[in-house]
C-alpha cells in the first residue's frame, strides 16, 4: 500500500466509510460497487467475521465484517448500511459491511500523513495511514489486513 | 512471417499426431507387415514435418523428416519392422513430446539435437539399404531442396512444366521402386481456366481424381500452397500409376473449369543424370533435353472428348491415400467440426446457467403474484423445456470422449513392462465414454498413477504368478462406462490384491496409526490408508511408484472434480480402483430442503431415498443415533446440529430422513422440510470462503437467495 499512495501521481480517491463514530477510507480503485444491505446467507463453520454470501447479479460473493474484524461491536443493520463490494487481486470479489457511505474525498498526497513502519508490527491496526482534510481526520483502511485472513 | 497466432492450433494438432503416431505404432508392432498402419503413419510423420517447418522449429523438422524416411524406405518394402526399430520410434516419439513441451512452455523448441535418435534413424535406413550409407545423409539436403525451390515457371518447357520439378534422392528412389513393380510414372500439368474462381478446390478435385488410380509423388507448387490457392493459372505433378496416361489426363479434365491437361512419361533416370550432368544454373533445361528424347507418348495430347468415366465421389480409402500422399494435405476432406476455444464454451455456459436462474426466478415471481393464468404457466412450462434443452446440447458440446486422455495408456504400459520386467497387457474398454472437458484433461494424471500402481504393486512378477496357477501374462483393465449421473472409470488388475496386513504394518511404521488402531482396523479402513499423504508400501522405490505422492495425489485431484474413488481388493486376486465422476460440474438436479429458517440443496445423483421416520424409530449404537431401514442399520446424522442451526420442528413430530450413499456407504440426513426438486447452477464460493468443507458450493434461487449446497460425500 505504502508503495501504491508514493507512485499514485498526485491525488488519491477515497470514499469515506463510517464504522460507529469513526471515519475511514477505502482507495477508490479498489471499490467495484456499492449496494444496499440484503439478505446475507449464512455459511456454517466459518469465522465469525465472514457473515456469509450475497448474490450479486448472479454472482455469489462472500460478505465480512469489518467491525468484527477490527474487534468492534456487531454491525446493527440500519437504512443507512450498505455492503461495499471490494476487487482484490488476491482474495478477488469480497464485501465488507459498512455503517454508512459518506462522500467521495481527493486527497493530495501531502494530506496523507503515512503510518509509521513499527505500526504495521500492530495487527489491531488495519490503517496505512491518516488523512486530513476539512471534514476532520480519515483513516485510512489496510484493506490487504482488513480482508486478510485469520491464522 | 509471424506465426505465433498459430501456435495454439499447432500445439493441438501436433499432441494430435504424437498420439496418432504412438497408437499407430504401437499396431505395428502387433502386426508389422499392415500397410494401412505404416500410411497412416507415414502420413502423421509427414505432417509433423510440414508443421514443425512452418513454425520453424528445424530441430523438430529435422528429426520428423528422418522418421519419415525411415518409413518410406518401410512402405516401399525397402526396411522390414523390427523390435529394436520400433524402441527407436518411441523414443523419437518422447523427443517430440519434449520438444513440444518445451514450445508450449516456452515457445521455443529447446537445444536438444536429439544426434544420437537421428543416427539411428540413420542406421536403420542404411541398414535397410544394404548399407549405402551416404544415401541416408545426402537424402536429406535432396529432398528439403526440392519443396524449396518449387515451381519454376520460368523453365523453357513451354506448357510441359513438369519438366521443370526436380526430383529428390529419395523421390527418385521411390520412382525407380515403382517402375520396378511394373507401375508408369507420369508428369501432368494441369491449367484451369482464367474464369475459374475456386482455383484451390478445383486443384483438389484434380488431386482427388488422379488419385483413384495414381499416387501422386510431387507436386509443383506444394500441395499445401496449391490448397493455399497460391499458384497462377496451373501446377505441374509427377505420379506413380497403375492406370494409362490417357486414363489419368481423362480423369483429370473431367473436373469442371480445367481448361487443359497435358502429360507424359517420366523417366527418373534420365532426370537423375540430367541433374547429376548439370549440378548449378543448368538444371531447368538439362532435363527437358533428356525429355525431348522420350518417345513421343509424352507429347500425346488428352483427348478432349473425356470419357464418360464420372467420377463420383471417392471410397473413404481413396481419400485416405489422397491424404497419405499429398504432403501437406492432412486437413480432413469435408471438415464438419470446429475448433472452439474452451473458454468461449464456458462463457456459453454461464449464460445458460444465467438464463436458467432467471427461468426460476420467472416460476417463483409468477407463483408469488397468485395469478395463475393458464397461459402464462403454459409459457413457463414451455421456457423450462427449451432452457433444459439448450442447457443439455451446451453440455454435451463440452463433452469429450476420454479417448483423447486414455489412448496414451497402452503405450506407457508398453513402456512399464520393458522397465519393470514383468509382463502385462492392458485392456481398455469405453474409450468413447464422454465427460466434461475439464474432466477430461484433468483425470490424466489420476489414471496414469493407478495404471502404475498396477503395473507395479498390483502385478506379481512371471515367476510368482506361474506358481499361483495364474497365466504368466498379467492383465491390467481400464473400463470406463456411464452409470446414471455419473461415468465410472474402473481400473482392474488380476495381481496380488492389497496386503491389509502389510498396509497396516506400514502405517505403523510411518507413525500414521497407532498399534491399537491397528487393531480395530476394518479391511476397508486399512485400505483407505493407501490414500494417506506420505504412504508408500513398494519396498523399494522405483521410478515408476512408490514416491509416496501416488495415491493421496489421486484421491485428491478425483476430489476436486468433485469425484470420488473406491478400492475393492481381495488379496491373491487382484484388486480394482473405482473412480466416480459427476457428468457435469455445472448444472445439477437438487433437492431442496429447509434447516431451521435456511434453505440447503442436496445433490439428487447422492440422495438414495427420502424416509419418513417416527422419533420412536431412532435406536442407539455406541451413543449414535441410527435407523434400520430394510435391513439395513444407518446412522442419522442431524443438518441442524452440524450447520449450528436451530430446527423449528417439533421433536415428537416424525423426522425427515434424506438418505444418501457415498460408494457402499450411506447416511440419513435429517432436514425439517423438503421443498422440491429443482435444477440448480453451482456457483463456486470462492476461494476466500472455503474453510466449510460440508458445503460444496452455492446457487442462486429464483427469488434472488443463495442457498448452499450440501456435500453429502463429506458428510458421511
Amino acid at each position: 500500500m505504502d508503495t501504491e499512495l508514493k507512485t499514485v501521481s498526485e491525488t488519491t480517491q477515497f470514499i469515506v466509510i463510517k464504522l460507529g463514530d469513526e471515519q475511514y477510507g477505502i482507495d477508490i480503485k479498489y471499490i467495484d460497487n456499492i449496494v444496499r444491505m440484503q439478505h446475507i446467507t449464512r455459511v456454517p463453520k466459518v469465522d465469525a467475521y465472514l457473515k456469509g454470501v450475497i448474490n450479486l447479479r448472479g454472482e455469489v460473493i462472500p460478505v465480512m465484517s469489518i467491525r468484527i474484524k477490527m474487534g468492534l461491536e456487531p454491525d446493527v443493520e440500519t437504512k443507512s448500511s450498505r455492503i461495499i463490494i471490494l476487487k482484490l487481486e488476491q482474495q478477488g470479489t469480497i464485501g465488507v459491511i459498512v455503517d454508512e457511505v459518506k462522500e467521495v474525498v481527493t486527497l493530495e498526497n501531502d494530506q496523507i500523513e503515512k503510518m509509521a513502519y513499527d505500526s504495521k508490527d500492530d495487527k489491531n491496526t488495519f490503517l496505512c495511514g491518516i488523512g486530513k482534510c476539512e471534514g476532520g481526520l480519515i483513516s485510512l483502511l489496510d484493506l490487504n489486513s482488513v480482508v486478510l485472513e485469520n491464522v | 512471417m509471424d506465426v505465433s497466432q498459430y501456435l495454439e492450433i499447432f500445439l493441438d494438432e501436433t499432441s494430435e499426431h504424437l498420439q496418432n503416431l504412438n497408437t499407430q505404432i504401437l499396431s505395428l508392432e502387433q502386426e508389422p507387415g499392415n500397410m494401412d498402419t505404416i500410411n497412416e503413419i507415414f502420413r502423421a510423420a509427414h505432417s509433423l514435418k510440414g508443421m514443425a517447418g512452418t513454425m520453424g522449429y528445424k530441430r523438430m523438422q529435422n528429426l520428423t523428416h528422418d522418421m519419415e524416411n525411415v518409413f518410406s524406405e518401410v512402405r516401399n518394402g525397402n526396411i522390414t519392422v523390427k523390435a529394436s526399430m520400433i524402441d527407436v520410434l518411441f523414443q523419437c516419439l518422447d523427443a517430440l513430446e519434449e520438444y513440444t513441451t518445451n514450445i508450449r512452455e516456452n515457445a521455443d523448441e529447446g537445444t536438444n539435437d536429439n544426434e544420437p535418435l537421428i543416427k539411428q534413424l540413420n542406421d536403420i535406413l542404411n541398414g535397410g539399404d544394404g548399407g549405402d550409407g551416404t544415401e541416408a545423409a545426402a537424402e536429406k539436403p535432396a529432398e528439403e531442396a526440392a519443396p524449396a525451390s518449387p515451381a519454376d515457371n520460368g523453365g523453357g518447357h513451354g506448357d510441359k512444366k513438369w519438366l521443370d520439378i526436380k526430383l529428390g534422392d529419395s523421390e527418385r528412389s521411390v520412382l525407380k521402386g515403382a517402375i520396378e513393380e511394373g507401375k508408369k510414372v507420369y508428369g501432368l500439368t494441369v491449367k484451369v481456366q482464367e474464369s475459374c474462381i475456386l482455383k484451390a478446390a478445383r486443384a483438389f478435385l484434380v488431386f482427388k481424381a488422379i488419385e483413384e488410380t495414381s499416387e501422386i509423388l510431387v507436386s509443383s507448387p506444394s500441395a499445401q500452397d496449391i490448397e493455399d490457392e497460391k499458384f497462377e493459372l496451373d501446377f505441374s505433378l509427377i505420379i506413380i500409376s497403375g492406370a494409362e496416361l490417357d486414363q489419368v489426363i481423362a480423369a483429370a479434365k473431367n473436373v469442371s473449369e480445367i481448361e487443359d491437361v497435358l502429360g507424359g512419361v517420366v523417366d527418373p533416370d534420365a532426370s537423375a543424370s540430367a541433374e547429376e550432368a548439370a549440378p548449378a544454373k543448368a538444371e531447368e533445361t538439362k532435363p527437358a533435353e533428356a525429355e525431348e528424347t522420350k518417345p513421343a507418348e509424352a507429347e500425346k495430347p488428352a483427348p478432349a472428348a473425356a470419357p464418360a468415366a464420372g467420377k463420383p465421389a471417392a471410397p473413404a480409402a481413396a481419400a485416405k491415400k489422397a491424404d497419405e500422399k499429398k504432403p501437406g494435405a492432412n486437413k480432413p476432406v469435408v471438415n464438419r467440426t470446429v475448433r472452439v476455444d474452451i473458454e468461449k464454451l464456458d462463457t456459453l455456459m454461464n449464460l445458460v446457467s444465467e438464463l436458467i436462474i432467471a427461468k426460476n426466478s420467472l416460476v417463483s415471481a409468477s407463483a408469488a403474484s397468485g395469478t395463475s393464468s393458464t397461459a402464462v404457466n403454459e409459457q413457463i412450462e414451455y421456457l423450462e423445456s427449451v432452457t433444459t434443452s439448450l442447457h443439455e446440447s451446451v453440455m454435451k458440446v463440452r463433452m469429450v470422449p476420454i479417448e483423447s486422455t486414455v489412448s496414451k495408456f497402452p503405450r506407457m504400459v508398453r513402456d512399464l513392462q520393458k522397465k519393470l520386467g514383468k509382463k502385462m497387457e492392458l485392456y481398455m474398454s469405453g474409450e468413447e465414454t464422454e465427460l466434461d472437458r475439464t474432466v477430461v484433461d484433468e483425470i490424466g494424471d489420476p489414471l496414469m498413477h493407478l495404471l502404475r500402481n498396477s503395473a507395479d504393486h498390483g502385478l506379481e512378477s512371471a515367476e510368482v504368478r506361474k506358481e499361483r496357477g495364474k497365466p504368466e501374462v498379467g492383465s491390467i483393465f481400464l473400463d470406463a462406462y456411464q452409470d446414471g449421473n455419473n461415468v465410472i472409470i474402473e481400473v482392474r488388475d488380476d495381481g496380488n490384491g492389497i496386503d491389509t496386513e502389510a498396509v497396516r504394518n506400514k502405517a505403523i511404521e510411518r507413525g500414521i496409526i497407532t498399534p491399537e488402531q491397528a487393531e480395530n482396523m476394518s479391511e476397508k479402513d486399512s485400505i483407505d490408508l493407501l490414500f494417506h499423504a506420505g504412504f508408500s508400501t513398494a519396498k523399494v522405490v522405483s521410478d515408476v511408484s512408490g514416491r509416496g505422492v501416488g495415491l493421496d495425489v489421486v484421491k485428491s485431484k478425483i476430489e476436486a472434480l468433485s469425484g470420488e474413488v473406491e478400492v475393492k481388493s481381495k488379496l491373491g486376486e487382484g484388486s480394482s480402483w473405482i473412480i466416480r465422476l459427476p457428468l457435469t460440474l455445472a448444472i445439477i438436479q437438487a433437492l431442496m430442503v429447509d434447516i431451521g429458517n435456511e434453505k440447503y440443496a442436496i445433490s439428487l445423483g447422492s440422495i438414495q431415498t427420502i424416509e419418513d421416520i417416527a422419533p420412536s424409530d431412532v435406536k442407539f449404537v455406541q451413543a449414535k443415533e441410527v435407523i434400520q431401514l430394510r435391513d439395513l442399520v444407518i446412522p442419522l446424522i442431524r443438518l441442524n446440529e452440524i450447520l449450528d442451526v436451530e430446527s423449528k420442528k417439533d421433536p415428537n413430530d416424525n423426522l425427515v430422513v434424506v438418505v444418501v450413499k457415498k460408494g457402499d456407504k450411506q447416511a440419513g440426513l435429517v432436514v425439517d422440510e423438503l421443498i422440491g426438486q429443482q435444477e440448480i447452477v453451482i456457483k463456486s464460493l470462492g476461494k476466500y470462503i472455503s474453510k466449510c468443507k460440508i458445503i460444496s458450493g452455492a446457487t442462486v434461487l429464483g427469488d434472488g437467495e443463495v442457498a448452499l449446497i450440501l456435500d453429502a460425500n463429506t458428510l458421511i
